[in-house]
């Protein structure tokens, strides 16, 4: 079975990165499991054509894209609207009962789905803009203003102006 | 240090509180293996069944028409005084503050659907080829438009086959043509959004799943035909790169809708844009806005000025300004029009936290009715003929983490009601007295468990 060698190898080779995509993406290790788990399902049903592309953002794209796949079921609902998520993120954003740890995910929540999702790509996984906007099949200009924007936002959830207090020390 | 090095030490640190926190994490390649061959299985006996419908013939159905029950002229709640409590009443292009009434959301009473409409009819599910079926607007004439898209079409990476829309009656399915490859060379899109006015329908389409960026707007107009209306790139000529999440309307013989834009490169925000409904036309730049258009007797009422002006484009192109609402602070805003009512809803943050409330205008008798505390987010706004609807959040009694329900106001009666059913409902889209909605499960990977038609009594 040689598709099956192949996409073992390439699991193995590439499996830690897209976990720890996926943990950010979602701020849990379970749940990160899982999503990492059917991402991979998927690019293996896709292989014949992952392959001979970039196999890599062809499974990062279908981990983030899968975060979006109940949205997709809902699209045309107004119960997942971007802002309504913030603004629920906000209002269960309890920094007191967390205390300090999972600073990182606790502030990646109070971003929107979208803001996250070119926050993790772009900054921490270290994806070109131009790399994200392809990812996410957005144009560079939502990449850069929502990176942008996020960025700032993020600053803010951490704390301070700086974002980091203390993180450094 | 500059504002590059500042950001950069900053996206370092990120990267240092990821390290610190990311838990251990294990994923076994021999189960993706697994899955995957079941995923493979499954998708090849699936595609079978989708290739039945691209041959299915489709009946046209013609629904009955109801009579259109003007807004009202006068306010059922008594008139008070503005607010004290720092949130602006609408006022008048002279600056005199518009009658004001007030009702509390909290005091709308709980009614089953039955009680509020004189006729509800369930939607199929599917096609009667088995395809789930989607409600996303109604026509004037009482007709649902659909969408009729497999769930199985994504893979998670991109849509695997084109999503067809049509209309649904009683009597039956008409499909609209195939837009799939139009234009030619794009990936295969999904509709996320359409609205009707008269005969003509205007969707968009993204193969974006993530709801931005890179639209097709189309329509189908009152001759049957099908045009493609804009596509983001159409931008580029004038200078623009669009984005965000469009929501076209018919305006006239026109299509009007926001965009997200930057020119040459410098952020704008959204802006009101606007193109022939048949396709043959240019993309005209109509505005700066903040919010998206909503269609209404007098033309497309968008907001501008961070949210201190409300101005209509008209059919002939001209704007004219309609009210003024004097924010200290800036709100987010969302509109819904029908004849001369328009409904505006209002989150702001200010010094004494946040607001959120509906604004009900009616443009004729100039007067405004305020249901405090309503759910001031979003764009699922509706004015149904007499009535406005919208959702809220529903906490659970039994601490399960509640539900969205629609809540209907009346501003004749006054009368505010909400749905009994403690589920999700999600209203669709409405003409005249007309509504249609989708019930789901409350959970929040929600199930449709029904989609119905009703006519308010």
């Amino acid at each position: 079975m040689g598709r099956d060698r192949e996409f073992t190898a390439f699991v193995l080779e590439h499996r830690a990165t897209l976990l720890r995509a996926a943990w950010l993406l979602v701020g849990d290790a379970h749940r990160a499991e899982e999503l990492a788990q059917q991402a991979l399902e998927r690019t293996y049903v896709a292989w014949p054509r992952a392959r001979t592309g970039d196999p890599v953002a062809y499974a990062r794209r279908v981990l983030v894209n899968l975060r979006t796949d109940t949205w997709r079921r809902r699209r045309r609902e107004v119960l997942v609207e971007p802002v309504e998520l913030v603004e629920h993120a906000r209002a269960h954003h309890d920094p007191d009962r967390a205390g300090d740890r999972d600073r990182l995910v606790r502030a990646l929540a109070t971003l929107s789905e979208r803001q996250r999702r070119i926050v993790v790509l772009r900054y921490l996984m270290d994806l070109s803009e131009a790399e994200v906007a392809a990812d996410l099949g957005v144009s560079l200009g939502t990449v850069k203003s929502t990176a942008s924007r996020a960025l700032a936002e993020l600053r803010a959830a951490l704390g301070t102006r700086d974002g980091l207090e203390g993180a450094s020390r | 240090m500059s504002l590059t090095d500042h950001e950069d030490a900053f996206v370092a640190e990120l990267h240092r509180l990821a390290d610190a926190e990311q838990p251990p994490l294990d994923l076994d390649p021999a189960s993706t293996v697994r899955g995957g061959r079941v995923r493979r299985r499954r998708r090849t006996l699936r595609n079978g069944a989708l290739g039945v419908l691209a041959t299915a013939a489709i009946a046209v159905g013609v629904a009955q028409l109801v009579p259109f029950e003007p807004a009202p002229t006068e306010p059922a709640l008594p008139t008070q005084a503005p607010p004290d409590d720092g949130t602006p009443v609408p006022h008048s292009l002279d600056g005199v503050a518009l009658p004001f009434a007030a009702v509390s959301i909290d005091s709308a009473t709980t009614i089953n659907p039955e009680e509020l409409f004189t006729s509800i009819t369930e939607l199929p599910d599917t096609t009667p080829e088995g395809v789930p079926i989607f409600a996303m607007a109604m026509t004037a004439d009482g007709r649902v438009v659909v969408s009729i898209s497999s769930e199985d079409n994504f893979d998670g990476d991109q849509f695997l086959a084109p999503e067809r829309l049509g209309l649904w009656s009683p009597a039956g399915f008409e499909l609209f043509d195939d837009v799939s490859a139009i234009p030619e060379g794009d990936l295969f899109r999904y509709s996320y959004f359409a609205s009707s006015a008269g005969d003509a329908v205007t969707w968009v389409e993204t193969s974006s799943t993530q709801g931005t960026g890179l639209w097709r707007i189309f329509a189908h107009t009152p001759d049957g035909g099908t045009s493609l209306v804009a596509k983001a790139e159409d931008g580029h000529a004038l200078g623009y790169e669009f984005g965000g999440d469009a929501m076209p309307r018919v305006l006239g013989d026109r299509v009007v809708w926001a965009s997200e834009g930057w020119y040459s490169g410098a952020s704008e925000g959204l802006v009101l844009l606007s193109a022939p409904l048949g396709g043959s036309g240019t993309l005209r730049v109509e505005s700066d806005t903040v919010t998206h258009p909503a269609v209404g007797d007098r033309g497309a009422f968008f907001v501008r000025e961070n949210g201190n002006l409300v101005s209509v484009l008209r059919e002939d192109g001209t704007i004219e300004d309609v009210l003024r609402y004097p924010f200290t602070s800036k709100p987010i805003i969302s509109l819904a029009a029908a004849g001369d009512t328009l409904m505006v809803g209002v989150h702001v943050e200010g010094s004494s936290g946040t607001k959120t409330w509906i604004d009900v205008i009616d443009l004729t008798a100039q007067n405004v009715t305020r249901i405090e505390e309503a759910n001031g987010l979003g764009d699922g706004k509706h004015v149904c003929g007499s009535h406005v609807a919208w959702h809220e959040y529903r906490p659970d009694e039994g601490g399960g983490g509640g539900y969205w329900s629609a809540v209907v106001f009346d501003p004749a009666t006054g009368e505010l009601h909400l749905f009994d059913t403690a589920t999700n409902v999600s209203i669709s889209g409405c003409a005249d007295e007309r509504v249609v909605w989708r019930r789901l499960d409350s959970t929040r990977d929600e199930e449709v468990l029904t989609e119905a038609l009703a006519t308010f009594r």
